[in-house]
């Protein structure tokens, strides 16, 4: 059961002004990277997806029962309206799966970490690494994704980051560990997800 | 490098693939804003589905106070705005966007929701289909129609660049408010206990007034217009007076977007006038019964979200009762069968 997701769902649909902006802020961008992804990386084609599957889900928001994460939620509406997309577009329609939570974490990190040299032929796939680890990091909660970032691209410190959170050290240190993990577990979901796709 | 610790490896891997590409800005507003109005309309619905039920509930209740002739007090009509601001949002329709009064870096234009206040400043602007009813801190009602570009002007003035304004000088509470001025390129238009429309038509302005009169200042000169009356004059030469329905449909927009008068605890009575003034229409009952009856009747219950013809519809089916409208009236009778 997600909560704090359905905690969210419940103040959008009383009207709550502060659930909108959350909602939004917290979501729109990764499912318009969710979107770009499946739409051959046309900024105008995930920007038109993304709107009709925000208005869709708007209207479907009492059937939100917290059952899955408000973000995978989200992406099967997408899916549906990236579909959409391609038929009204001509196009072959793509099918997209979600990313499932299955945690396997060693085998993706350790691959990953062999790819950190720099022969001219590595460069695609560290590319789509990148795009393995802005997907994982969307999945996460929003706290986590924002976390991780600020420490470990940014270089803030915990104690900064904790400021930032309105938590005590200690309890950003411990969101940090939980960040870290989830992180491990999506990441090697994904990089298998997509290991999968590239052998069909 | 495989024998790195999981953190370092995990520190290595964000750190070289860094931040997550950010979405250009004009492209999250444009969603945003298309979002925002999707969830106004779902919240509109749901609290109509709401209301049309407590009104079901409230019809019984409401015929059992006139059946056993109970004389109810009155109440006063509303709260009153909070006056810290220039004005506070009371109802939107489609794209009407509000820039607050730019402070050092400036401001980026928002959809309001419900409630939101309007520092003095303020800009407002209205696309196709969009339109915006606005509650002074004077009392005033202001009403935007689509097409229109104001400014909330410091010293409490409206500047009417392009568009159309109504405005309605009855303050919630159904009391006269002071009055107000409305700055053109055609002149200076002030109100004098009045409903009025002034719309600005490519190079000429069009007023038209259906109750009290609007004072028009327009190059030296004074035009007096009065309830019933429409001006039209260009920035320069004499205008023209006409005849103008106080119930035409070129007044309709305004209903479109009125605020909802807030019925819990009121009236039939008071409903009644409240909806007859927002149609521009004189009310009269089909009995003497009826008019002494009405004000006894307690209303419960919302109309919001509902159109005016609905939330009409909707009390008097409940009440038992009916109407129509003709010549500029609004009639209430019994509905056939129904008590009152």
């Amino acid at each position: 059961m997600h909560a704090s997701d359905r905690a969210l769902v419940d103040r959008l649909l009383a009207g709550d002004e502060a659930a909108f902006d959350s909602f939004f802020q917290g979501h729109f961008p990764g499912l318009f990277r969710f979107a770009l992804a499946r739409v051959r990386y046309d900024a105008d084609a995930a920007e038109e997806v993304t709107q009709a599957t925000l208005c869709k889900v708007l209207t479907k928001l009492h059937t939100y029962r917290g059952e899955a994460a408000l973000f995978t939620w989200l992406c099967t509406f997408c899916r549906h309206e990236i579909s959409a997309f391609h038929e009204r577009a001509g196009r072959q329609p793509v099918t997209v799966e979600l990313i499932e939570e299955t945690p396997e974490v060693a085998g993706a990190l350790e691959s990953l970490w062999e790819l950190t040299g720099h022969r001219p032929d590595e460069r695609l796939r560290r590319g789509e690494i990148a795009r393995w680890v802005h997907v994982t990091l969307d999945h996460l909660p929003a706290r986590y994704a924002s976390a991780l970032e600020w420490k470990y691209v940014d270089g803030i410190s915990v104690k900064e980051i904790a400021e930032r959170l309105g938590l005590s050290a200690k309890a950003a240190e411990s969101l940090l560990t939980r960040a870290r993990q989830a992180f491990r577990d999506g990441f090697a979901s994904v990089a298998r997800q997509d290991a999968e796709w590239a052998t069909r | 490098m495989s024998g790195a610790a999981p953190d370092d490896r995990l520190e290595a891997l964000l750190r070289t693939t860094g931040r997550r590409p950010a979405v250009p800005p004009e492209r999250a507003e444009r969603v945003r804003a298309a979002s925002r109005e999707q969830w106004d309309r779902v919240l509109s619905r749901r609290a109509r589905r709401r209301r049309v039920w407590a009104a079901v509930l409230l019809a019984t209740a409401a015929t059992v106070v006139v059946a056993l002739g109970l004389t109810v007090r009155e109440n006063g009509i509303g709260g009153t705005p909070a006056p810290a601001v220039a004005g506070q949002v009371e109802a939107r329709v489609g794209p009407a966007w509000v820039r607050a009064a730019a402070s050092g870096s400036g401001s980026r234009a928002v959809l309001p929701g419900l409630g939101t206040e309007l520092s003095l400043g303020s800009e407002l602007a209205t696309e196709d289909g969009g339109r915006i009813a606005i509650r002074l801190a004077s009392g005033h009602s202001l009403r935007l129609d689509e097409g229109t570009r104001a400014r909330l002007l410091d010293d409490g003035a409206i500047a009417l660049e392009r568009g159309a304004l109504y405005v309605d000088s009855r303050g919630p509470a159904g009391s006269a408010a002071g009055s107000v001025e409305i700055r053109t390129g055609f002149g200076r238009l002030r109100d004098v206990g009045t409903q009025f429309e002034a719309r600005v038509l490519g190079s000429s302005l069009v007023v038209r007034v259906r109750e009290g009169r609007v004072s028009w200042d327009r190059a030296g000169a004074r035009l007096e217009v009065r309830a019933g009356e429409e001006a039209e004059a260009e920035t320069a030469g004499s205008a023209v007076l006409r005849a103008g329905p106080p119930d035409g449909t070129t007044w309709a927009w305004i209903g479109e977007v009125a605020p909802m008068l807030d019925i819990e605890g009121r009236t039939l009575g008071e409903f009644l006038q409240w909806i007859a003034r927002e149609r521009g229409l004189r009310l009269e009952f089909a009995s003497s019964d009826l008019a002494t009856t009405a004000p006894f009747i307690r209303l419960n219950g919302s109309i919001e979200g509902m159109t005016l013809d609905e939330a009409l519809a909707s009390v008097l089916v409940t009440c038992r009762l009916d109407h129509r409208i003709h010549g500029g009236v609004l009639e209430v009778h019994a509905d056939q069968g129904g008590s009152s």
